[in-house]
């Protein structure tokens, strides 16, 4: 099982937008699905979610402290949609996930 | 039984049921496949069932202790803060309609080289028809007055979102393709530019800094919207409830419940949009017309920016104490406190990051958005009532947070009354 905490600044809008876009590609790329978690969370309460998390994915800019040394990828490819194949390619390689 | 009657059956169905009926067929002219456009329809459903049970909720456990505190003691913070005036909106026609006249007249301006943004960010439109419902409320159900006000709010906003691109983009380190079209902020971004910048030629002033990392770790616990809304509750129960001890400590709990649950009920009804949001990204991100233009996003992907948690938590603590103590503001802040970063955000790059300055200019900002939200509370009223909001005989109901929205409203509604005075209708 692998665990992605998908964050933003409210906790709705872009966490729920790049959720669905990972879960989206992830089907079209023909990766399993049915073993990812992925948890929406609100930048300021990131750490009661952050245990045990396999990547954390946030248009926004994490600090460390936050992110308490899980890996981070940040992009806004999911909003604008310019790049946003190679950020899933990027997610899937650290997650070491096979087609 | 006409197509009429039909028709008029369809729409005195609850919002919810009737949003699920227009976001199902909104979702297949999207492109949607059928099924996938029913669970986008359907989670809308439940999102803003959510919301304004949510609402409700909080009103009316609220309202008791707003009301009998300013009875009881003369302190004229008599207005319900609400986030109700908000979720309403929903539940209007707007979410859906707002979707092809945005698109529509934002391509238009881009074509005819008005504007260089183009404006993706779905969820945000509600800020553009927060106002146009409240517009057809104002006007007694003017859907021209209403569509007027959309497009000419939409205009302005894709302005300034051209203008503050440049200076976002440098101090928050974004790429150049993108530019903020979420209104609180493009309104936040002014201020910063004119406001922020007179503050920054006061001597002695921008040199006092204070540090973002020491300031967040000192107020700790009480940085926290949902902790800063229990105590204000906590405060105003206690006034107003006293001495009933169970509903003071139990109102408290169910407005910090609401100010923590409301998001995750935002989060549900905007499932229900993103499979539209993609179709109208990629559309947009794969043509060949939209080279070299801004896309307009939200702007909330600047929380997590040191100096912009820092210089919220400083604005949310000034906010609150100003609107307790300036006797012309007759309405608490409580649950807007989770969107204050919009309103503060846009002003740091306009202050060389000093995020002292930018709390203080986002304060005055708050202060003047407060005396208009509670000029404006009579129509916010008749909107939730006539939405289905719950609203009790005699209060009054605003929601401060946003400045920019009251300000407009005010100015619309004073517009409205001079047409209606000139034409003597």
């Amino acid at each position: 099982m692998k665990k992605i905490v998908v964050v933003c600044g409210a906790g709705f809008a872009t966490s729920s937008l790049i959720a669905d876009n990972i879960l989206e590609l992830f089907e079209k790329k023909g990766v399993s699905t049915s073993d990812i978690k992925i948890i929406k969370a609100r930048i300021d309460n990131l750490q009661d979610y952050v245990e045990n998390a396999d990547l954390i994915v946030s248009a926004n800019p994490i600090p460390e402290s936050l992110s308490k040394g899980v890996p981070v990828i940040r992009s806004l490819a999911f909003m604008t949609g310019v790049g946003l194949d190679e950020v899933v390619e990027e997610i899937i390689k650290k997650l070491n996930l096979k087609p | 039984m006409t197509i009429w009657d039909i028709l008029a059956a369809v729409f005195s169905l609850p919002s919810y049921v009737l949003m699920l009926i227009v976001l199902w067929i909104i979702g297949m002219i999207a492109g949607l496949k059928p099924s996938r456009a029913f669970r986008c329809g359907l989670l809308y459903a439940i999102g803003l069932w959510g919301l304004l049970t949510i609402s409700n909720l909080l009103g009316s456990n609220f309202a008791p202790a707003v009301v009998n505190m300013s009875q009881k003691w003369a302190v004229g913070k008599y207005i319900v803060d609400t986030p109700g005036v908000w979720t309403v909106i929903f539940a209007t026609l707007w979410p859906a309609l707002s979707i092809p006249i945005q698109l529509g007249v934002n391509f238009i301006l881009l074509y005819i080289g008005f504007t260089k943004t183009f404006n993706i960010d779905v969820f945000n439109f509600q800020f553009y028809y927060f106002l146009a419902v409240y517009a057809y409320v104002l006007s007694g159900g003017n859907w021209i007055y209403s569509i007027i006000v959309y497009i000419v709010t939409e205009i302005i906003i894709l302005k300034i979102a051209d203008f503050t691109a440049p200076a976002i983009q440098k101090h928050f380190g974004l790429p150049e393709n993108v530019s903020f079209t979420q209104f609180a902020s493009a309104c936040c971004a002014v201020v910063g530019a004119t406001l922020g910048k007179l503050f920054m030629k006061i001597p002695k002033l921008k040199d006092i800094k204070a540090d973002p990392r020491s300031l967040k770790e000192r107020f700790g616990l009480f940085g926290d919207p949902v902790v800063i809304g229990l105590i204000v509750a906590l405060v105003i129960s206690a006034i107003g409830l006293w001495p009933d001890w169970i509903s003071i400590l139990s109102t408290s709990v169910i407005v910090a419940a609401c100010i923590y649950i409301l998001p995750k009920m935002v989060a549900i009804l905007i499932e229900g949009l993103v499979g539209i949001c993609n179709a109208v990204r990629d559309k947009v991100s794969k043509s060949k017309r939209f080279k070299g233009i801004y896309i307009g996003i939200d702007s909330y992907i600047t929380a997590g920016y040191e100096d912009v948690i820092s210089a919220v938590v400083l604005t949310m603590v000034f906010t609150e104490i100003a609107c307790a103590l300036i006797p012309t503001i007759h309405a608490l802040p409580v649950t807007g406190l989770p969107f204050f970063i919009g309103d503060t955000n846009f002003i740091l790059p306009y202050v060389g990051g000093n995020i002292l300055i930018a709390a203080i200019v986002a304060t005055i900002w708050e202060i003047i958005g407060a005396h208009f939200a509670s000029w404006v509370a009579p129509i916010y009223t008749q909107g939730m009532a006539m939405y289905g909001g719950a609203v009790e005989p005699g209060v009054l109901y605003t929601w401060v947070v946003c400045p920019g929205w009251h300000i407009a409203l005010w100015i619309w509604n004073l517009l409205w009354q001079f047409i209606t005075h000139l034409f003597g209708a």
